[in-house]
């Protein structure tokens, strides 16, 4: 179990860093698909299959078509031309860092033990949780239909051009 | 506590960080978003299992559904932006709202 925590983990910081270096945005799509399908395999890994199957589903399948879509419809492969504003990014390589950092050090003081000892095999399938989802978590799941309903209608509505052209 | 997955966590967390403060292209700005958000669903999960809470794992499928949602808008935002400025670098939206 071990080597499939590192393995996968490893897979997925590389996808993820080839994503913000690759230059060809649909390269950079794919790499993102990559890196998403390795953190379902994180979700397996801790036993919440259905977390998963609906990463696969959602992220990896519609929101990713969704990207590839975009961009192959508005600038299939543009590279920005204006000039590269070299304190900008070192300010924000610097501030990306420090808050890194910020982040790690309290966590390498933490105590350390193999990657999944602690993880009780907790039931994640889609019986459990959805138990649970209709029964405590009806109000929430009501109002995220809302936002999705609130979202059709808000990309109708921006996405139609009124009278400026 | 989950510490590995902590660790892998916040450094896929500040790669998406990274990616938003450094990139100009927009498309791949709301990819490093994705990231970020993916960065903490995977603590959310890893939480779970070691409390051996169901509930947690709930919370992270309504973040899939802010952040699908959150997709859509962004993207539709996107095409107006294209269609108004003819670029999709950041620094040409900034010139040309002064």
């Amino acid at each position: 179990m071990d080597i499939a925590f590192y393995v996968l983990s490893s897979i997925s910081i590389v996808s993820a860093l080839a994503v913000i270096l690759v230059r060809n945005q649909i390269y950079a799509v794919l790499w993102l698909i990559l890196c998403f399908l390795s953190i379902a395999g994180h979700f397996f890994l801790m036993n919440a299959s259905f977390l998963g199957i609906v990463q696969i589903i959602v992220y990896a399948g519609a929101v990713m078509v969704l990207f590839l879509f975009m961009i192959m419809l508005i600038n299939f492969n543009q590279d920005p031309a204006s000039p590269k504003k070299w304190g900008a990014l070192i300010l924000g390589g610097l501030l990306s860092v420090m808050l890194f950092a910020l982040i790690m050090i309290p966590l390498l003081k933490a105590p350390k033990d193999s990657p999944n000892s602690r993880l009780l095999q907790s039931q994640g399938n889609a019986t459990t949780l959805g138990k649970i989802l209709f029964q405590d978590f009806m109000i929430p799941f009501e109002a995220s239909a809302l936002i999705f309903l609130s979202a059709t209608m808000g990309v109708v509505l921006i996405s139609q051009n009124r009278g400026k052209k | 506590m989950p510490y590995h997955y902590l660790i892998l966590s916040s450094i896929l967390f500040g790669i998406g960080l990274l990616g938003v403060l450094l990139q100009r292209h927009i498309i791949k700005l709301l990819m490093c978003i994705e990231i970020m958000l993916n960065a903490v669903n995977l603590i959310f999960v890893a939480y779970a299992a070691t409390y051996d809470s169901p509930e947690a794992q709930l919370m992270v499928f309504f973040i899939m559904m802010v952040a699908a949602a959150e997709v859509v808008i962004g993207l539709a935002i996107v095409v107006q932006l294209y269609r108004r400025h003819g670029s999709l670098d950041m620094d040409v939206f900034k010139e040309s709202s002064r």
